[in-house]
């Protein structure tokens, strides 16, 4: 994933075979509203993707650079970088916070991950030196590198590991990702998910064979810290807003909503840091980030509004996009009624404009998703094809579903399930924000015409999300999925991530699904793989609990000056996975 | 000193009651165990969640009486505690908080009034000496629209002229610039707080002044010979100042609630957008601790405004 060095000024457009993710989070908000991605992101994500249902989309228009020519020139040390992101973050303690697109950017200069993906996106050791599975895949034994240190000095080591490893285990919301695929903790208090081997090496013990388990140290739970940090954390929570990893970035300071900063490790193992220091600054608003850059106030930004990147690219500026990430989609709550019945969901699906979200919610810019993967990815099911725009086809299933379970209730609003005919529902979104308002507009009034009375809720982001883990909501407008090793999004699917809280957001449990995507987890075999995630991707379309609407577009922009973007080079000689969703690595970066 | 007891004794009450009101308000209208747990808040049918959710009222004495808890957060809050924030990753001190954040509000609020005061006060003295005429009508015109205009859309006209088209002022605020770089990022906002007050203050004082110069003693200077422009500085604005600087002191009031969208349009990570942050999540200590701080200053800067009153005629001592 290396920057073209071209010519001039022009803009050099390189398809990238590679896809692979970073972040994975879940967020209330469609992607293309500037909407802060705050949420509960607890793991990484690879990144499959998905086109239009009539015009199939090339992989050059699902992640490309546009890098300017930099042939000639040596890296210089010295300059600060700015780097305007999406939202703050509420803290940036990988064991502990749950960790958005925002956080990973930030968080990427101060830790260094286990493994990273490369360029095609297979999850190579980074700071581990190794990873060997058992037979059956599901004990993964992973050496670490000898010889690094953490920022204040404390030896990464497997102890380290270990107190990582325990530290999540016991958060409140990221290890709700994770302790579903290791086992649950002896009487005794001892982890059985993790054992000691040496001083250097740890085995991973998980529940089901995992063939593809490094992807999972390629995010949050591959995040080292220190732990003597750690440990401190934990006793005082407000050290959780100072980190300390081993990565290229010490953490300098950070004053919340304005800027955090980091410095140069001067020490960093892998070798030399460019820039004397980052600084990154929460700009909630996308119009502004583009002007601040536009002033050259800042050096870089993230942003998956449609129209900031196209004004960037009109100004010329540097851009890294992906749209290999998430996808924007409505989700349905199947566990009460009316959407515990299929032709609910069905109806609603069917009358969802999806044609009118691509032209006033994305100006016509977005790419159409159909489901989770992209067409040019092995894994994608051309026969699924996500429905809308049908308003007749919807209304005799409303009127079905009225004349025979219209007099139960609605739990959420407190009503019966229908009123004169129509279905009562709640239809709930993050804000305030201008786009969520407006998708919610277009949204409603294809469904009150379908025959559905939707009752609107507009809540801030983190209650938001809090309801949606606990399954208080009928419909919602989300942004989730697209991790690079599709494995890693099990734990958004599965049967057993359903509880009172809840991952499985949509509280669909699919035994058959389950085994389907545990299968596809633990085959090495690409064509059965392949075979698996389509077939799971038509039992996922069948149960009618997300409405897709596009790809997340983000783009990852950089001023003039700005060099050395994507140029990380793995211990094992190929170039490490660029950006992915909005984050990236700053290691190579420098500003002349 | 009779008089400045009772200006003491009548604030202490009104801070009382405005702690005793916010307090109140804010305990009765949200459930502060959503932000302190999170999801698990809700999850009220797992035993295990039950237990963190006792533990954590226990721990914030969410499970006594009101008036109880207003008595400890009181006694806490005179003694300069304001508690820990309802937060989900961690018990952050209000006062953390309020350090980092207070110095930039005030700063703004600070420059905005000398700005305002400065910009004010000349333009009111020009207004006067030429009442009646085309720069006076002008100035009228000017005036109004200015208090007209409310501050988001002046804010962003500021904005865009002077930061965007002409590139004079920075479109942003970061706390981590040096001093000199951070007031030079606060100029706009504090302009667009400031450019309202003025008018204001300008027509008080031009109204003042106005019949200030149809006073005898006036007429007197002028037939002194004393050149008009010391009549009006030296000896029209004093006695003119009364208005002036008792909407000073209300206007700060006004000031600091302007202050909540000026600081999110700029980006100034003040008292303003902790408060709204604040309400939003229900984060109560952090609240109440703002609208004290504001309540606080308001206060202090009336009681100033009326010992400046009794500088300026000690008849008002009586």
């Amino acid at each position: 994933m290396t920057p073209r060095r071209g010519g001039g000024r022009a803009r050099g457009l390189i398809a990238l075979m590679a896809v692979a993710g970073l972040t994975l989070s879940a967020c209330g908000g469609g992607d293309a509203a500037d909407e802060p991605a705050d949420e509960p992101a607890t793991q990484d994500t690879t990144a499959d993707t998905e086109a239009p249902a009539e015009e199939p989309v090339t992989e050059e228009t699902l992640v490309e650079e546009t890098i300017a020519p930099e042939e000639d020139l040596d890296p210089v040390f010295g300059g600060t970088l700015r780097y305007a992101i999406e939202a703050d973050v509420d803290g940036l303690n990988p064991t502990r916070n749950s960790i958005s697109a925002p956080g990973y950017v930030i968080l990427n200069a101060v830790f260094d991950n286990l493994f990273v993906y490369d360029e095609n996106d297979v999850a190579v050791p980074f700071l581990a030196e190794s990873g060997t599975p058992s037979d059956d895949f599901k004990d993964w034994t992973v050496k670490l590198r000898e010889g690094v240190t953490f920022h204040d000095g404390t030896p990464l080591n497997a102890d380290a590991l270990l107190v990582n490893f325990s530290s999540l285990r016991s958060s409140a919301l990221p290890a709700l990702a994770i302790n579903p695929f290791f086992p649950p903790l002896n009487a005794d208090g001892t982890d059985p998910g993790i054992e000691k081997v040496d001083d250097l090496t740890v085995i991973y013990h998980l529940l089901d064979p995992q063939a593809y388990f490094p992807a999972y140290l390629t995010g949050q739970l591959g995040m080292v810290g220190s732990p003597t940090w750690l440990e401190a954390a934990l006793v005082d929570p407000t050290l959780n807003q100072s980190p300390v990893g081993t990565g290229p970035f010490v953490f300098s300071g950070r004053s919340e909503d304005s800027v955090t900063t980091v410095v140069r490790n001067e020490d960093w193992w892998y070798g030399d840091v460019y820039l004397d220091a980052v600084e990154f600054m929460p700009v909630t608003d996308a119009d502004l980030r583009v002007e601040l850059m536009l002033n050259a106030e800042i050096d870089a930004l993230h942003t998956t509004h449609f129209p900031s990147i196209d004004t960037l690219e009109a100004e010329g500026f540097k851009q890294v996009i992906d749209e290999t990430g998430e996808e924007s989609f409505g989700m349905i709550n199947m566990a009460v009624p009316p959407f515990d019945d299929i032709r609910a969901r069905e109806a609603l699906a069917l009358a969802a404009p999806i044609e009118q979200y691509q032209l006033l919610i994305n100006e016509g810019l977005g790419t159409r998703a159909n489901g989770r993967f992209v067409p040019s990815s092995p894994n994608h099911n051309a026969d699924v094809v996500q429905v809308g725009d049908d308003i007749a086809a919807a209304q005799p299933l409303v009127a079905e579903y009225c004349a025979e379970r219209g007099d139960e209730t609605n739990p959420l609003l407190a009503t019966t399930t229908c009123t004169d005919g129509k279905i009562n529902m709640e239809l709930q979104w993050a804000g305030p924000s201008v786009v969520q308002s407006r998708i919610a507009d277009i949204l409603e009034a294809a469904w009150s015409e379908a025959g559905f009375n939707v009752t609107r809720q507009e809540i801030p982001q983190d209650d938001h999300i809090a309801q949606v883990a606990v399954g208080a909501y009928n419909v919602v407008t989300w942004r989730q999925f697209g991790a690079p090793e599709p494995a890693v999004d099990n734990v958004w699917l599965l049967c057993r991530t359903i509880g009172a809280i809840s991952l499985n957001w949509p509280r669909n449990c699919d035994e058959a699904r389950d085994e389907v995507l545990l299968a596809a987890a633990a085959s090495t075999d690409p064509a059965e793989r392949a075979s698996l995630y389509q077939e799971a991707e038509q039992m996922i379309a069948d149960a009618y609990t997300y409405i897709f609407f596009n790809h997340t577009r983000w783009s990852n922009a950089f001023a003039d000056n700005v060099y050395g973007i994507c140029d990380r080079m793995l211990p094992d000689g190929a170039h490490a996975r660029c950006y992915s969703g909005g984050a990236g690595d700053l290691s190579t970066v420098w500003m002349q | 000193m009779n008089y400045l007891f009772q200006r003491l004794a009548m604030a202490v009450m009104l801070l009382l009651a405005v702690s005793a009101l916010t307090f109140g308000g804010m305990n009765l209208l949200g459930d502060p165990l959503f932000n302190i747990l999170g999801p698990v808040a809700a999850d009220t049918s797992n035993p295990t969640s039950v237990a963190k959710i006792d533990a954590a009222k226990e721990k914030y004495y969410l499970d006594r009486p009101l008036p109880e808890r207003y008595v400890r957060w009181l006694g806490d809050m005179v003694t300069g505690d304001f508690g820990v924030q309802f937060s989900s990753t961690g018990e952050p001190p209000v006062t953390n908080l309020l350090k980092e954040r207070t110095p930039r509000t005030f700063q703004l609020l600070v420059l905005a009034q000398f700005m305002a005061t400065a910009i004010s006060i000349p333009w009111a003295l020009i207004a006067a000496a030429r009442v009646r005429r085309p720069t006076d009508r002008i100035s009228t015109v000017t005036s109004f629209l200015l208090i007209a205009l409310p501050n988001f859309a002046l804010g962003i006209i500021l904005k865009y002229l002077l930061g965007i088209k002409l590139g004079w002022f920075p479109l942003t605020y970061t706390a981590s610039d040096p001093f000199f770089s951070r007031l030079h990022q606060l100029i706009l906002p504090a302009l667009t707080i400031a450019l309202p007050a003025a008018a204001v203050y300008q027509r008080l004082l031009r109204t003042d002044l106005v019949t200030t110069l149809q006073e005898d003693f006036i007429l007197m200077a002028r037939s002194k010979g004393v050149p008009r422009r010391r009549v009006l500085v030296r000896h029209a604005l004093r006695p003119s100042l009364f208005s002036f600087i008792t909407v000073f002191g209300i206007n700060t009031g006004a000031l600091i609630g302007g202050s909540l969208i000026v600081e999110t349009i700029f980006r100034v990570p003040g008292l303003g957008s902790a408060i709204v942050e604040a309400i939003l999540r229900e984060d109560f200590p952090v609240v109440l601790a703002i609208v004290m701080i504001a309540t606080t200053t308001f206060v202090l800067v009336n009681i100033a405004v009326d010992l400046l009153y009794s500088v300026l005629d000690p008849r008002v001592r009586r």
